[in-house]
């Protein structure tokens, strides 16, 4: 699928494929898994892609791989035209520029015994972006972008709280002006009140600064409140991509679906005992994927043909790059998971 | 209705080698049978202290001291002889944390862990242990649990083990089962499976639960009664129902409107709180401890607690604000 490079690419991934490998130990053989299997995905300058999926699906080590702490074992990832799978130094050095992270947890994320104004303005000394005697403003400028006082400059993180730190390292990683931001459960360990804070701020610098985001998370509503698209990961696989509202409203994969029917979503709550178990078990340990379709040991509309062939992912509207993995695609409009009506 | 869970005017003071923290203040409530009660706040807000303070524990290594009343089926649990709570606590009440991996013994086989609980508060003869763990790990969906019964935690995946966790809870029939967070650490499609078995549990046997958690989806689908608890204190509470729908206080609200949504066409956009919660232990707070986050703050606020009163039925909440005409529910 090669599709005629815009000027807006940004990050085009192309059959990624991404192999743990352990050392054998002493005690036994660890059989490698395939982490993420042959991933296709595109994102433009200025928008806004979620990465969803549940845990063990592979999505933070396809976010790991575009930022290149780990080594794709197969396929292409280009960032703004260099691939950076064959890169070397210099150019990786160049090109990480223009991507940073932000992970989960901003205690960890943080030196403990570094001041905040440091830890923000070491990225940008690195790079030779500031002059030593500009510091401190470009410090003060990244604080008030995400809302903190210049006062907590000289602060340790932990004189903080978990929202201002998680700002603190969202500060950091503009630092020095990225055209993307991965956001890697970003909001996941934050109160609800202070996720909320989070998720308007990202909000409002994606537009201010026209950064684009990619949202890896498990957070179905989070993707919802953030994100123009979103590709919906499996056992390694996209299975489902498009538009964020086509993808929530008029699903095409069973799995998405049925992910969306188990969340509990506060919209149609309460009334005690209205939730929807519409999957049954786990997934299956990405070191020995099922054949065929990787969903159809789940499936309530699988056939026998799923188990034995793997659907491509195939483009179901081009206008809307609208994209599905599933050869039962058609009748997911009209199925509801789980026999009787979800909620 | 008959409640099985009696509690007034409990406080719980966190003492450490240098100083005292009181992380909850003043709360009562009281469970009926074969109902759930949640309590519902943010991480710091004291919930879990509260559940382990219902059940006499501390957090590990500290002490705790204990204030007010709780009342287990007419007998009084609040520092009751170690003896007492001991016999009641495992047996009576169950308690099921967040982290299932942190909650067995890494070195021993699950059957081994099960064996034991059912040694220390059952009558069973030792020859029915083996049927009677089959049976309740078959009953929480874990496959071919025969095979199992030697099995190591680790040997278990997030999900499975917490299905364990509540089969162990379950092997004496508690009366009343406490779980903080249950489902917390899991994936959304885990979570819909362990919540339907909690309640399927629930009614078949008439368990009262109590629940902790910090989210309100998932309170919304499990509770008869909620409590909204705000820095160590219960500042509204009422049927699950009329909390969600009409909340009276500003910090529920704000927890619902900060709440993302992702169903339907256009979901409403979140609306943060601003602020943080007070840290524990914080000094000069105003009276009401959320004063400095809130919409609608007054002077009156600043120096006088408010108390818990009834507005409407059952539905109680600590505001000085007149509410009923300023704030709207969310629907």
């Amino acid at each position: 699928m090669t599709v005629s490079q815009s000027q807006t690419l940004l990050v085009e991934l192309s059959d990624v494929s991404v192999t743990h490998t352990r050392t054998s130990s002493i005690f036994r053989r660890v059989a490698p898994v395939q982490a993420v299997a042959g991933v296709n995905l595109r994102v433009n300058a200025g928008e806004t892609v979620a990465l969803v999926g549940e845990s063990g699906c592979g999505k933070s080590t396809l976010a790991n791989a575009i930022v290149g702490v780990v080594k794709p074992s197969g396929g292409r990832i280009r960032i703004s035209g260099t691939d950076i799978t064959h890169a070397n130094a210099d150019e990786l050095r160049k090109v990480r520029r223009s991507v940073q992270m932000v992970f989960q947890d901003p205690y960890s994320s943080l030196n403990p015994r570094r001041r905040i104004g440091s830890s923000i303005a070491e990225p940008a000394l690195n790079y030779g972006l500031v002059e030593k005697r500009d510091v401190a403003a470009h410090i003060e400028r990244l604080l008030d972008l995400v809302g903190l006082d210049p006062s907590v400059a000289p602060r340790y993180p932990d004189q903080l709280s978990g929202g201002q730190l998680q700002r603190v390292c969202i500060a950091r990683a503009l630092s020095i002006s990225p055209r993307l931001l991965i956001c890697d459960e970003a909001t996941s360990s934050l109160d609800v009140s202070v996720q909320a804070q989070i998720l308007e701020l990202l909000r409002r610098i994606q537009s201010d600064i026209g950064l684009a985001l990619l949202v890896i998370t498990h957070n179905l509503a989070v993707v919802r409140q953030l994100c123009d698209r979103t590709a919906v990961m499996y056992l390694g696989k996209i299975v489902e991509e498009g538009p964020t509202t086509d993808v929530f409203v008029k699903s095409q994969h069973p799995y998405t679906k049925c992910l969306l029917r188990s969340g509990l979503d506060l919209e149609d709550a309460n009334l005690k005992g209205s939730i929807s178990q519409v999957i049954q078990g786990e997934m299956p340990s990405p070191s020995t994927p099922p054949p065929g379709c990787r969903f159809h040991t789940r499936c309530e509309l699988a056939t026998e043909n799923c188990g034995r062939e793997e659907p491509p992912l195939r483009l179901t509207a081009a206008a809307s790059e609208r994209k599905v993995a599933c050869w039962h695609s058609e009748q997911v409009a009209d199925w509801e998971p789980g026999g009787d009506a979800g909620s | 209705m008959k409640q099985i869970l009696s509690v007034s005017n409990l406080s719980v003071t966190v003492i450490n080698e240098d100083r005292q923290l009181r992380v909850v203040s003043d709360v009562s409530f009281g469970i009926n049978v074969g109902e759930t009660l949640t309590v519902i706040g943010e991480s710091g807000c004291g919930k879990t202290t509260l559940a382990l303070a219902l059940i006499g524990l501390g957090r590990p290594g500290s002490k705790i001291r204990i204030d007010g009343s709780i009342e287990f089926d007419g007998t009084t649990l609040a520092n009751a002889e170690e003896s007492n709570a001991r016999s009641l606590r495992g047996k009576s009440i169950a308690f099921v944390s967040q982290n299932p991996q942190s909650s067995f013994d890494p070195i021993m086989t699950i059957g081994r862990q099960m064996r034991e609980v059912l040694k220390i508060h059952t009558k069973y003869s030792s020859s029915e242990y083996t049927e009677l763990i089959v049976n309740a790990l078959q009953r929480v969906g874990i496959a071919a649990p025969k095979s199992r019964i030697d099995d190591y935690p680790h040997q278990f995946s997030g999900g499975m083990l917490q299905r364990v966790m509540l089969a162990t809870a379950l092997l004496v029939s508690p009366r009343l089962l406490i779980a903080d967070e249950p489902t917390s650490a899991l994936d959304v499609t885990v979570q819909a499976q362990i919540l339907e078995l909690l309640l399927s549990i629930q009614s078949e046997h008439n368990m009262s639960m109590m629940m902790i958690t910090h989210d309100l989806g998932v309170a919304s689908r499990v509770s008869d009664h909620l409590a909204v608890m705000y820095a160590g204190r219960f500042v509204e509470s009422g049927p699950s129902r009329s909390v969600l729908t009409s909340p009276r206080m500003p910090y529920t609200q704000g927890l619902i409107e900060a709440t993302p949504r992702y169903k339907g066409l256009n979901p409403a956009r979140v609306t943060p709180i601003s602020g943080a919660p007070p840290v524990l232990g914080a000094q000069n707070l105003p009276a009401c401890s959320f004063y400095d986050r809130c919409r609608h703050r007054q002077e009156v606020c600043k120096n006088e607690v408010p108390l818990l009163r009834l507005v409407q039925s059952e539905h109680r909440v600590a505001c000085h604000l007149n509410v009923s005409s300023t704030l709207g529910g969310t629907k």
